[in-house]
Formats: C-alpha cells, structure tokens, sequence
C-alpha cells in the first residue's frame, strides 16, 4: 500500500481506506487485509471524491483531527470513508428523510458522523459547529454554489479547502457543462474565492467537474 | 438594548451586542431530551430572563462567536454527545417529515407493479398454455379462468384435436398454479384499488374530486409529496409525466408538450382534439387550486371547483 494522501491508499490502481470498524463494510465496497490492518476499497464509480483523487485531485489537507462539514451526505458513502480518514467530527447535513434513513445506520456504527436532517439553505440552523478544515459539498440544486460560498464563509477555517460538486445537468439541463463550470466559479471568485482545480469527472461521472477551493487570502473569520 | 441567542444541542446561549455571554439555558445530559428540548421553541422562563435584563430585541441571525469552545466547556464528551445528539434529532426531524401522503404514493407505486406484473404474467401463461393447446384463442382473463377451471385441454368442453404438445398430470399442475397466482394478484389489485380511491378522497379529497382518484394518486405519486405537489405551479403539474418531451423542447429540439399524466382525466379524453391542450391548461390551473386547499387551509371546495372547471370548459367550447 502507498499512501498518497494522510491514510488514503492505494495499490494496484484501486484507492483504499483504513477500515475504523473493522468487519463492517458500509455499501458493499470490499474490505482488503494487509499486514494486520483492514482496508475498505473506495469505488470511484460509487463516490466523487474517490473519482477526483482518479482524476489526478492534488489539493487535500485532511489530517487526523481535521473536521469536516459535509453538505448533502445523501446515505453516507463517501463520508464513511471520510469519516475513515479523519478523527475528527463529520457534520453530515442531508436533507432527505428516506437517505437518513441509512446514514443514521452508518452514524451509529462510528464515533465521528454526526447526521444532521437540516435543509443546507439555511445554516443558521446549524450554526453552533466547530469552524472546519474541508467543507464538502454534493446537493444536486440550482442554488448549489450560492450555499456553498455561504457554509464556507461561515464555517471554513481561513486555511481551508472548499469541495463543490457541480452536476452541471440540475444546474441548467440546457447548457454545455463546461460553460456551467465556468460560471459557477465566476460566481465563487467573485466571492473572494480561488479555484485551485477544476476536475472533470467523466468517466466517473458524466457531466459532473469537482472544483477545488480555498479563501483568497488567509483571511480571519467575519459575520455575514 | 438587542441581543442574540443561539439554540445549541448543548443548550441555549444569549450575548449582548459586544458578544459578551447574558444569558443561558442548559439542556438536559441525555442526548435524547436534548434533541426532544432542541426541537421546542425557545422557552418561557429564558426569555422572561432576557426580559427581566431589559433585552427586549431578541435575534436568532448567526454570529461568528467560538460557540463550541463553550459547548465543550458544559460537556465531558462532545464527540460522543455529539453524535447520539445528531441521531435522535434527525429522527425526531424524519417522524414529523413522514406523513400519510407517502403511505398513499406507496399504495399507488404497489398497484402499478401488480399491473406491471399480471400483464408479464399473462403473457407469459399465453406461451406456456400455448404448447399444450395452441388453438385455444380467447381474451387473456378467460384464458386463465378455463386454465384453473379445465387443465388439461382433454377436459376443455369443445376440444377436438389438437397439434400441441402432451403435457403430463405434474406438467399441468405447475401451470394451473401459475394461473391461480395471476388470479390472486388481481384480487390484490381490486383490494388496492379499492384503498387508494378511499385514502385518496381522505389526504386529497379536493384533488382527487377534479380526477380520477387512481390519476390523482399517480399524479401525487410523481410530484413526490403532497408538499411539493402544494409547491408546483399548474404549469408544472400540467406536464408532469412528460418530462422527457418537455427537456427535449428544451434543448431546442422538438415541439413543447401540451401535457403530461392528466391527459388520461376524462376532461382531456372527451375534448376534441384541438381543444385538449386547452383543457390541460385549465384543468391544472385548478388542480394547482384544489391541491393547494388540500396541504394547507383543508377546507372543503370540491363544488365550487367542479363547477368553475366545467363553466370555463364550457366556455371554450363555445366561443371558439
């Protein structure tokens, strides 16, 4: 196993995780033995943040206590394995009853996904987490850049990084793709923003691009 | 003077304008009355406390104060608190999101399958049933009555010859029971029908009073919920259903559907042909109405939207 990114592996062309609970595996995702640690395989096919790290993602800065804030959880694939990667608390926000459903299963097995069944449009209702180091986000919404900009300028620590996922078709179904990455990060620098990647995830995804995120300047906090 | 308060799963914090902690409210240990008391508004006595310090301008707009250093202060394990807090919220939260329009759109989703299911069913008993007596030609309900009834083709009352192959005791058997499983799940159809046209003038009476009771449940079934039925615009839930036509209008290509599910409402059906686009257009104008009076005043308009619909109908008729 080489490790590219803090406890992200990878060997023979596959990306794994350590397995925090051992035995358990969460979507059906193979578990690996090596020397006496388990291993949870990370499907690209299955999570967008696994298909970016494919696509050559070059930005991370996940470490052992790094505290996540995760937008659109959905029913907790890619956070479990976030959740494998860090300590630290996992603020998993969705927004659909019958996705909680199984996230809630997966928050009971772990120590550190808090599910939180709260609409991502408005924060306030959660503003009392911890400022975090990654703000995730994955809403398929027309507004999904607009709720981005606005969790990241409340809960984003100044040296943090912003991960949107644009499903360029629930933006706009008419336009080119490309030209919907476009404008949203338009929309993102204008927001005091910098794009550090824009990774397009075909042929993980169609129609879907990760950008990559951080503050302009390593700026203090401010109210909105 | 103003303040702010800020609900959290520890408890409930007010400071004054210079971020300075007024105030507080503890909740319980118990992650499970945390969430029970998080979901309450804010209480009686706290306020009454603020009002007591002459804050009189309460606030609930987040502020950028390190809030979670003074949870961590009131609990021993956040993470762990944390987290069974995040459970027990959420599924407060889920109970008070599942209501009975999703036991109908269930119902409706069942009966669907059963349909799906007979007519593959059917079809399939009309090939196996064929190589044992390919001559006998009836409708497919008659098939599988004289299935159960008759078995084997010697049995059938106008049999003569037949150029199908032989089929033995055991061979027809397994068939006659096949047949019996189609039969019971067009009991169940009956049974679901039944339901959903009961529960429907129960959850949407006024929707459901415009159109078929089966439609309006096909209908709810495809908006997702009776809320975000309530949400639509009539435009909306005029091409509900045609979603497909409409996004391919959109991409430039292709004519702009006129309608969606409510093409099968008997007011489309019966309307010429030139007419029915028109029909769509009132018609889900008025459904936009009665699904609207169904999620939030509940009053009864059942009347009055008949007869609007069937004036304005009227009308078209006549003045074209």
């Amino acid at each position: 196993m080489k490790e590219i990114f803090y406890n992200v592996f990878t060997k023979n062309r596959l990306l794994y995780t350590l397995n925090q609970c051992p035995g358990q595996n969460v979507y059906g995702e193979k578990l690996v033995n090596e020397g006496k640690k388990e291993y949870r395989t990370w499907d690209p096919y299955r999570s967008k943040l696994a298909a970016t790290m494919f696509k050559g993602l070059s930005y991370f800065n996940l470490k052992p206590d790094s505290s996540v804030l995760y937008l659109g959880a959905s029913t907790g694939t890619t956070v479990s394995h976030i959740s494998d990667i860090t300590s630290g608390m996992v603020y998993a926000v969705e927004f659909s009853e019958r996705m909680m459903r199984n996230l809630l299963t997966l928050s009971g097995r772990r120590k550190n996904i808090m599910p939180l069944l709260l609409d991502a449009r408005f924060p306030e209702k959660y503003s009392w987490i911890e400022s975090v180091d990654m703000v995730y986000v994955d809403i398929a919404d027309p507004q999904e850049t607009e709720i981005a900009i606005r969790n990241a300028q409340l809960f984003l620590k100044g040296n943090g990084l912003l991960f949107i996922a644009v499903k360029s078709q629930s933006i706009d179904v008419t336009k080119d793709p490309s030209v919907i990455y476009k404008e949203e990060s338009e929309k993102l620098v204008n927001s005091d923003f910098k794009i550090l990647q824009t990774i397009d995830l075909e042929p993980y995804e169609k129609h879907h691009a990760m950008l990559v995120c951080s503050f302009v300047k390593n700026r203090k906090m401010t109210s909105p | 003077m103003k303040c702010h308060v800020i609900k959290t799963p520890v408890g409930i914090f007010a400071f004054d304008e210079k971020m300075k902690l007024i105030g507080s409210y503890m909740f319980p240990n118990d992650p499970e009355k945390a969430a029970q008391e998080f979901t309450r508004q804010l209480p009686r006595e706290f306020l009454n406390d603020l009002h007591a310090k002459n804050y009189n301008e309460i606030s609930t707009i987040p502020v950028q104060i390190q809030i979670y250093e003074l949870m961590k202060e009131n609990v021993s394990d956040l993470d762990k608190f944390l987290v069974d807090f995040g459970i027990a919220f959420s599924r407060i939260n889920m109970k008070s999101l599942i209501r009975k329009d999703m036991v109908l759109i269930q119902a409706i989703n069942a009966l669907d399958d059963i349909n799906k299911t007979v007519n593959l069913f059917t079809l399939r008993i009309k090939e196996w049933f064929g190589l044992h007596y390919p001559e006998y030609n009836v409708t497919d309900n008659l098939l599988i009555g004289s299935i159960i009834e008759h078995g084997n083709r010697q049995n059938f009352p106008k049999f003569k010859k037949s150029s199908g192959v032989d089929l033995d005791e055991n061979d027809i058997d397994t068939v006659i029971s096949f047949a019996n499983t189609i039969r019971n799940l067009e009991g169940e159809k009956k049974v679901l029908e039944r339901y959903v046209s009961h529960t429907c003038e129960e959850i949407i009476p006024n929707f459901s009073s415009l159109i078929e009771p089966l439609l309006a449940a096909r209908i709810l079934s495809h908006a997702g919920s009776l809320e975000k039925l309530a949400k639509m615009t009539s435009s909306t839930i005029q091409l509900l259903g045609a979603e497909k036509a409409l996004f391919r209008h959109l991409k430039k290509r292709g004519k702009s559907p006129k309608y969606g599910l409510i093409y099968h409402s008997s007011y489309i059906q019966k309307s010429s042909d030139d007419k029915k686009g028109k029909v769509a257009r009132i018609l889900s104008a008025k459904l936009m109405i009665a699904a609207r009076t169904d999620f939030y005043s509940k009053r009864d308009v059942r009347k009055k939207l008949k007869e609007d619909l069937e004036n304005t109908i009227l009308k078209l008729s006549i003045t074209a």
